[in-house]
């Protein structure tokens, strides 16, 4: 718990003193009210007591339990994290892909190699699922009239071009 | 007041907005039912649906799904001991244990029932409050409105969470997020890294589909390949239909849950969850078997399940009276009123009543179909429990990248809704509450301009602003609420420590 907390309090440490140091870069008052600046450089300012707070209290009471060696569950756990790495990763290859390979393009392949890592086995069932969810979805979407650009097989069009 | 409910009524009733409130009710009930997806990633998920709507139906639509989960949820409580969503944990307790004894039927059926009673008395509240509430919102300034965004944000982050210092960090966290884009008044871009998208700041929809929904879809695939368990019922409807005995013991809880969760439900922070829980413990408080609860007692799912229906549909007066959203659900409904040019606040009902009053009188027709919805179509619903994850997880992040891509067509929005999840995901590892930072993003901007115009008519005084009786009277109470575990703390403690001082001095 304490280690966890160890952690994640460096993390805002280092995120309130990105925003309390780059807030300086903008007027901090103006007149009878506050610039631009103001706001960051308060919460940055409170955001890196907090966390500095967060931190010694959780070290003071590590060192307070005289344990040297943490319990295995303080920590947390990442189960089937390589499967997740690479979903995450399927995940940035949309972001990559969709203007150049068109919308149902770029969704039948990310399922096709999402539904395998989330634990589909049969190679039918990904194919078809992958199929009816592409096409449902962009069906859903463009029947409610929400502009989905680029048209399927962009890149056909964009080759033609 | 008769007026007022026939416009809206006008309103609600026509062939669009019914339809709205049948789908989203229908989707609420649905997500209510899958343990994991609760309503802020599913309206967060359907945000973008709605853009191209008139702003009653989408409202109305995203409405019913946050009353309809609470609905949803309480079955896959009663019958599989799973919440479906977190308002409906308590019932799991009373619920499963006389689904156990094959009592499943008037469990149900009271859930329902009670559920149904509790939002049309909540409703009929909002009937009668809404416009004397609106006049004195009115009345309101700028300082008063900064110190009620104060009190509600720090109510927020006094009930929620596991550690008071770690929601405070979520909270600042949010305030910070909120400074991101154009400043309205000098019109510097402020922390936006060149990137075009986050020019008009953060988009709350990317923020709550990476934190609430795609985070999910990565906690599903940690239980890769599992399915849920199937769930058999073997009961027809007349069965769900509770008897008299049934009814005499419910009446009473059903009453006390409507009245708590109304007021548990206007206090920021406190919404359907805190309600469930209070009026259960309320119901144990108040019976006459104290000692049978935990083996089945239907007091113990009457008072809840009508406190958390109760409470959900009065968390939409800070929301539409006051401007001031109280939980990250009515944060997004929120959001989803400025993207259709609405500001919520005491002058929507003066400016679009027809807005208004057509959102309120559709609760009443949600509720109805909710009720005709889920009696019959129990055996049904249940079998939407047999989608495993392994199909879940994917669909999910489509329709996630689909909604963050057509918001503005423009493929970094997916890059948002990642860097969100991502971040999503490790607060859930490393235990952070989510729901402070989501509500300090919303009222982080207001509070600015707030700050910005008390201060301008104030030259810059801040001790004239918290002199003002109200924001003073605001503030303090704040102020006892937020400190009173510390102060209660250390006054049990120095009374703990003097008997002991007595005793050593006579020794």
């Amino acid at each position: 718990m304490h280690k966890r907390d160890i952690v994640s309090s460096l993390f805002f440490l280092f995120l309130g003193t990105f925003f309390l140091v780059n807030s300086f870069r903008y007027s901090i008052w103006a007149g009878f009210s506050p610039g631009p600046g103001f706001f960051p450089l308060t919460f940055g300012i409170l955001l890196t007591l907090l966390s500095l707070l967060l931190l010694l209290d959780r070290i003071g009471r590590q060192r307070r339990r005289g344990a040297r060696a943490i319990a295995f569950t303080e920590i947390p756990q990442f189960p089937q994290a390589r499967a997740i790495a690479i979903y995450f990763g399927c995940c940035l290859g949309v972001y990559l892909l969709i203007e150049f390979l068109g919308y149902l393009v770029t969704i039948f392949l990310f399922l096709l190699a999402a539904l395998p890592l989330a634990g589909q086995k049969s190679a039918g069932a990904v194919i078809a699922t992958a199929c009816m969810t592409s096409i449902g979805i962009y069906a859903l979407f463009v029947a409610l009239d929400v502009p989905l650009p680029p048209v399927p097989f962009e890149m056909a069009a964009s080759l033609w071009r | 007041m008769i007026e007022n409910l026939l416009l809206g009524f006008s309103f609600s009733l026509s062939p669009t907005s019914l339809l709205y409130c049948l789908l989203g009710v229908t989707v609420g009930t649905i997500v209510g039912l899958l343990p994991g997806i609760g309503p802020v990633s599913s309206i967060a998920l359907l945000l973008p649906l709605t853009y191209q709507l008139d702003v009653l139906p989408a409202v109305i639509m995203l409405a019913g799904i946050y009353y309809g989960v609470q609905y949803g949820g309480t079955i896959t409580s009663i019958l599989v001991n799973i919440p479906g969503e977190a308002s409906t944990v308590i019932t799991c307790l009373e619920g499963n244990q006389m689904a156990k004894k094959g009592r499943a039927g008037p469990a149900l059926g009271i859930a329902a029932f009670g559920s149904f009673i509790a939002s049309s008395f909540a409703i009929l509240v909002i009937t009668l409050v809404a416009s004397p509430l609106t006049k004195l919102a009115l009345l309101m300034g700028p300082p008063e409105y900064l110190a009620l965004m104060i009190a509600g944000l720090c109510l927020v982050i006094y009930l929620s969470g596991e550690s008071l210092l770690k929601s405070l960090i979520m909270a600042v966290v949010g305030l910070l997020l909120s400074t991101v884009g154009i400043d309205t008044v000098s019109g510097q871009t402020r922390f936006t890294f060149g990137l075009t998208p986050l020019l008009d700041g953060v988009d709350l929809a990317l923020m709550a589909m990476g934190i609430f929904g795609f985070s999910e879809v990565l906690s599903i695939l940690e239980t890769r390949g599992q399915r849920n368990e199937t769930v058999q019922l073997k009961t027809r409807a007349r069965d769900l239909l509770p008897d008299r005995s049934d009814w005499k013991a419910s009446s009473m809880p059903i009453a006390r849950g409507s009245v708590l969760g109304f007021f548990l439900g206007l206090i920021p922070g406190g919404g359907a969850v805190l309600a469930s829980f209070m009026s259960y413990a309320v119901e144990k408080r108040f019976s006459k078997r104290k000692a049978e609860f935990g083996t089945g007692v239907i007091e113990g799912v009457a008072g809840p399940e009508s406190a958390n229906n109760s409470a959900c549909i009065a968390s939409f007066v800070p929301l539409l009276n006051l401007g001031i959203p109280s939980n990250p659900v009515t944060a997004l409904l929120f959001a989803a009123l400025m993207i259709h040019g609405l500001t919520p606040g005491p002058l929507l009902l003066r400016d679009n009543p027809e807005f208004f009053w057509g959102v309120l009188t559709s609760m009443y027709i949600g509720n109805l179909i909710l009720l005709l919805l889920n009696i019959p179509l129990l055996g049904l619903l249940v079998k939407i429990l047999a989608v495993p994850g392994y199909i879940m997880a994917p669909v999910i992040t489509v329709i996630c990248f689909t909604g963050a891509y057509s918001l503005d067509n423009d493929p970094s929005s997916i890059l948002i809704v990642l860097v969100f999840g991502f971040f999503g995901y490790m607060m859930k590892k490393y235990r952070y509450d989510p729901a402070p930072l989501i509500l300090a993003f919303v009222l982080g901007q207001i509070m600015e301009n707030s700050l910005r115009q008390s201060l301008a008519i104030f030259h810059g005084d801040l001790l004239q602003i918290v002199a003002r009786p109200v924001v003073m009277t605001i503030l303090t109470t704040t102020l006892l609420v937020f400190f009173s575990p510390v102060v209660t703390r250390t006054v049990m403690n120095a009374w703990s420590r003097r008997p002991l001082r007595r005793g050593q001095g006579s020794t």
